[in-house]
Parts: structure tokens; sequence; C-alpha cells
């Protein structure tokens, strides 16, 4: 491609204004592990990239107590790992990255580059989904808050527009008696992508022991993240031990109907999910603070 | 188009005309000559182009020449001490932690990347630094004892007491 170009806006909305200058020619550019692999394999190779790596409105990492955990799109995936604050109040989110390819390229990728490129075998959005995260979004029109629920919406495809970018991630405290885990299942500890991803939060009644909410959602199986929302209710009420997360998982292995591929037929990773679903919910109770 | 990038490569500057496509490792090899730095898979997942980035690791074949503008890059070059080898590439020769050597630049600069900031890292620290650098021939347990051997003093006392 001798004519491609390469842009570098040093503001978000100068980046916003490219954006809608070259159109569909344009895409941006963070971390570019994923993009570089696209443009090599001449899967998808944009006419112009507008770097949006440095941008000062896509970093930093915030906290506050009792509303939650602000995360710049921009932020290296190693950097959230690494943050003291998300490994003491979202141990959860540090343990899923620290699973996701190897150090160098977690210290390359972005946490908006990984939710917006919509791989579906990817780890962050089953937790962050769980947890209730939202994904704030800058476009023409302003600014837009996108729940993660309906950010994934189909194979490599998100709720962004395409003259949209993503500028933060939010992340709502966790909630006195409430615990979150995620189950990875890969072949391999490292360079590998979940083969069933399985994010669970759970939260207590006042008597800490039966169930007041759950949430799940399986990464990994089919174009996006799935929320099997009937085994999601039926944690609820229930005292949380092996029977509860048993049934659960089997609603969770109906709600999936997984994509068959050379690691594994659909009706095996079917039965993993059921493994995988009952594990989180298990770590997850176990998380309870 | 092609843009003029400023980058520095083992502490000496450098100005050089790069395609957006032009990828770091590209760059090195074929344009500055730094053929220390391998490609192997050529798609982020061998770690054999392992080079540091402003002391980060980075897989240069998956970054593009033209990010690094104003950056330091360090590659296996820039380690030499005085004309002489560096430590980590002496620990790998005591310890007969390669065979090949095609993944042994990687490996030296995300052991450099490790110890720059954990001066005693455990076994796991070390396994989970060198996650995604692969060796096919070596075997990874000369290289863990040749970084084992890195360790202060002290990280190895501790280590024989909690084997004991």
């Amino acid at each position: 491609m001798e004519d491609q170009e390469y842009l570098i806006p040093e503001t978000l909305q100068e980046a916003l204004k490219l954006l809608r200058q070259y159109g569909e020619r344009a895409r941006v550019i963070a971390g570019g592990t994923s993009l570089v692999i696209f443009m090599k394999q001449k899967l998808f190779v944009p006419r112009v990239l507008v770097d949006i790596r440095r941008l000062p409105e896509l970093q930093g990492i915030s906290y506050q107590r009792g509303v939650g955990l602000d995360v710049g799109a921009g932020t290296s995936l190693f950097e959230l790992e690494t943050s003291p604050v998300v490994r003491e109040r979202f141990p959860v989110l540090a343990s899923m990255l620290a699973q996701i390819a190897s150090p160098r390229i977690r210290c390359q990728a972005t946490v908006g580059g990984s939710l917006c490129h919509g791989e579906p075998a990817a780890d962050p959005g089953p937790p962050l989904m769980v947890l209730g995260a939202t994904a704030v979004a800058m476009g023409p029109k302003g600014e837009r808050t996108i729940s993660l629920d309906s950010f994934f919406q189909g194979y490599f495809q998100t709720a962004l527009a395409p003259d949209e970018i993503l500028v933060r991630i939010r992340i709502p405290d966790l909630s006195e008696r409430s615990g979150c885990a995620y189950a990875k299942y890969a072949l391999r500890k490292a360079l590998d992508r979940p083969m069933i991803g399985v994010g669970a939060w759970v939260r207590l009644d006042r008597d800490n022991s039966t169930c007041a909410e759950a949430r799940l959602a399986v990464g990994a199986v089919s174009p996006i993240p799935v929320r099997p929302r009937e085994a999601e209710q039926s944690l609820k009420g229930q005292r949380l031990g092996e029977d509860a997360f048993r049934r659960a998982a089997e609603l969770a292995m109906r709600a999936v109907e997984p994509v068959p591929d050379l690691h594994a037929s659909g009706e095996y990773k079917r039965e993993m999910v059921g493994v995988f679903t009952r594990r989180a919910l298990a770590a997850a109770v176990a998380a309870i603070g | 188009m092609r843009y003029a990038i400023k980058l520095q490569v083992n502490g000496d500057p450098y100005e050089v005309l790069v395609k957006p496509s032009t990828t770091l490792v590209d760059l090195l090899r074929d344009v500055l000559h730094f053929t220390g730095t391998k490609v192997g898979c050529n798609m982020g997942e061998c770690g054999t182009c392992t080079v540091l980035v402003d002391g980060q690791p980075a897989t240069a074949c998956l970054t593009l020449a033209i990010q690094c503008q104003g950056r330091e890059i360090l590659t296996i070059e820039g380690l030499s001490v005085n004309g002489g080898i560096h430590p980590i590439q002496k620990a790998f020769l005591d310890n007969a932690a390669y065979q090949c050597g095609f993944c042994t630049p990687g490996m030296i600069l995300a052991v450099k990347a490790l110890l720059d900031v954990t001066a005693q890292p455990s076994d796991q620290v070390i396994k989970e630094a060198l996650a995604g650098n692969i060796c096919r021939c070596t075997g990874y347990l000369r290289i863990l004892d040749a970084v084992r051997a890195l360790r202060s003093p002290v990280a190895e006392q501790e280590g024989a007491h909690a084997i004991s």
C-alpha cells in the first residue's frame, strides 16, 4: 500500500475530525497488535490510519470508592494489570489480564483496542460485562455511554459508529457482599485465546448466605459473549453451593450454541461451558470480600 | 506515503523514512542492519523479535516503525558492555541456555526487561516474564537456570531456604 497514510492527531477533537474527513477509508489504531496482523494478512488494510494511542483524553486510571474505576481506552493491558488500585479493588481484572497473550503484547495492546477489535475469542468482555461496565464513546454528536452488554454486536463488530472513538471504560465499584471471577479454558498458559471464558458476579443477601443477584457471561463460544439469563435467575434466592452451581451450569449450557472449530466440537465446548460456569461461580463466591 | 521519523537505537540517533506499514523489525533488520533481532512467526506469537522500546518489551514484528517516533529502542547489539558481553549473555553461556540460538536475542531482552524492574524474581515470576518467548530446542530449564544465576545472592539464599 504505497499510498497508505498515517496521521497522528494531538487531541480527541482532531482525531474525530479526521475520521469525519476520511470516512470509510480511515481506521483508528492504538497498540496495533491486532490490526497490524490483519494488515499483514491483507485481511483489512485501511487507507488512512489515525493513531490515537497517546491522545491525552484516552489516558489514566482513576478510582473512587463507591463509584468505581475509570480507565482510559488508551491504557495498555499491562498498565491496567499492574495498577495498584486494580490489584486491590478488582483482582479479577488483574488476573484476567495476566492471562492475555504475553507480557510484551500486554505492554503494547490497549484496553480500548481489545474491546473495539470485537474478536470473539477475547478475555476482557465477559468479566467486564458481569461487573456492569460501560463504554464511553465520543462522536460528532458528543458523548454516548454504551453498556458492555450491548457493545459487542457480532463477529468483529461493535456498537461503535465509524466516526466514534471509544474514550473510557467505567466499571462500577463492587458492592458489599459481592464477588467476581473469571474462569478461562485455554490449552496453553500463555499466548492462547480462550476456548471458553466465563465471567461470574454474585451478590449475597443481607443474611450473607443466599444469593440476591447473579450475573454470568460466557465468552468465546459464539460471535459475541452470551449472558445466560435463565442461569442467572436460577441462582436468585438460592444458597450458593454445588447444587445451585450445577443447576445454573446446566442452564448456561442450554443458553449457548458453541461454534465447533479445530480445537473441539460444539458438543465438547457445551460440556466445558458447564464446567467453567461452575468454576467461575465457585471462585466468585470465594472472592466475596 | 513515506514519513520521516527520528528514533534512538542502542543509544544512537537515527532519522529514517518509513511507510506506515513498515514494522519495527523490518526497519531494524533491513534498513538499519541490526540483524541480531530475528523474525520467527512474524505474527507476534514466538517472541524472537522481542526488543525493548523505552525499556518495555515489545514485539517488533507487530510494532509499526512509525509508532517508534521519538522512542528508544534496545536490541541485542546494544547490550554489549565495553565490547564485551553483557552479564545476561554470560549467564546464558555459562548455563548452556541455547542451542540454535534463534530465540536467544528475544529471550535475553525479555530477561533484561524483567531484571531491570525485579532484581530477585521468583521462579514463577521468571516463567511469567518469559511466557510467549518460545524455544524449540534448548528446553526451558536451562534458560530458567541462567536467569536464576542472575538473581541477587539474597534471593538465592531465600530460594535455598524455601526448598530445604
